[in-house]
């Protein structure tokens, strides 16, 4: 059997060639390998550096880092009031606009101009119609024998039918 | 159909007149009636009776800036709208130099209108009343405002 030409394994192994049983043939050579070879000595530093890191252990749990934050009271609170601070906006924004788009209502016209302030427009209306029992009175200041008269009732009697 | 536009020729002539130089015009709205219907004082409770059903008041006057003949010219306008069959003659009064007309239109069964024209050389007016009138409403309007007199015509009334 031909001893193994371990410089060939070697160039293998550096183009990716290699079967992991080739490798730990190589891996176990080179451990004990005290040669000159330069390339030897080189993949010797290189399989030894490898096998050390393969030994290094990491302490950092990164399931830590995926685990939900628990919420604090602080920031529970925060949410809160932050809901209700928008939910009042919402409702005051509604309101607002609301208002702003309601249409005053007219309860009389003076001289065309519309009239929304309700005492102004009492005053109004008392005077008109003031206006109109001043011009009544004239009519029946002197109805005293009212009753003795035909004509007024037969004309009323006519309306109400 | 007549009614209606009847009705709209006041509303029209109103409507002419309204804003304008020299001219006075009160239109009271439906809402004040209904502003009146609301009211909790029972002395007004004869205000609230009054303007149940009433849909508009409206007064027009021509004032002393105007010239005689523009004065003149806006009652004959006025007399000629209500001198149609339609309207029938209330009451009329004279006093002086004075004519108040009052003139009524019903639908049959009920007034719809109720209208009162001064004829004063110094200030005619027109005023009528829209909506469902009844004769007591207006007398008791009258009474309400002090009117004396007038309660002889409710006693008529009750005794027909």
């Amino acid at each position: 059997m031909e001893p193994l030409d371990y410089n060939k394994l070697l160039d293998n192994y550096y183009e990716g060639l290699t079967s992991v049983a080739d490798e730990n043939k190589l891996r176990s050579y080179l451990k004990q390998y005290d040669g000159d070879n330069p390339e030897l000595l080189e993949a010797k530093m290189l399989f030894g550096a490898l096998d050390a890191e393969k030994s290094e252990t990491l302490d950092l749990d990164f399931e830590r880092f995926f685990e939900p934050k628990q919420p604090t009271k602080i920031r529970k609170m925060l949410i809160y009031m932050g809901s209700i601070a928008a939910a009042a906006v919402i409702v005051l924004s509604v309101n607002f606009m609301l208002r702003v788009t309601e249409k005053p209502v007219i309860y009389a016209y003076i001289n065309g101009e519309p009239i929304s302030d309700k005492e102004v427009a009492i005053e109004y209306s008392k005077q008109a119609m003031k206006n109109l029992s001043v011009q009544f009175n004239k009519g029946t200041e002197n109805l005293s024998c009212m009753s003795t008269l035909n004509k007024p009732a037969i004309l009323l009697k006519s309306i109400k039918q | 159909m007549l009614s209606m536009a009847q009705e709209s020729q006041l509303n029209v002539v109103f409507d002419k007149y309204s804003g304008q130089e020299g001219y006075t015009s009160v239109y009271i709205t439906s809402y004040m009636f209904e502003l009146f219907s609301k009211l909790d004082d029972e002395s007004d409770q004869d205000l609230e009776n009054m303007t149940k059903g009433l849909k508009a008041i409206k007064i027009l006057t021509a004032g002393d800036k105007l010239d005689s003949k523009a004065r003149d010219a806006f009652y004959q306008e006025i007399s000629k709208v209500v001198s149609q069959p339609i309207y029938k003659d209330f009451m009329i009064v004279k006093d002086g130099k004075q004519e108040i007309v009052f003139k009524v239109r019903d639908n049959g069964s009920k007034i719809t209108e109720f209208v009162m024209t001064v004829n004063d050389p110094l200030e005619p007016v027109l005023l009528y009343i829209l909506g469902d009138i009844d004769i007591k409403q207006i007398a008791k309007m009258s009474k309400s405002m002090d009117v004396k007199g007038f309660d002889k015509l409710q006693k008529v009334e009750e005794k027909q």
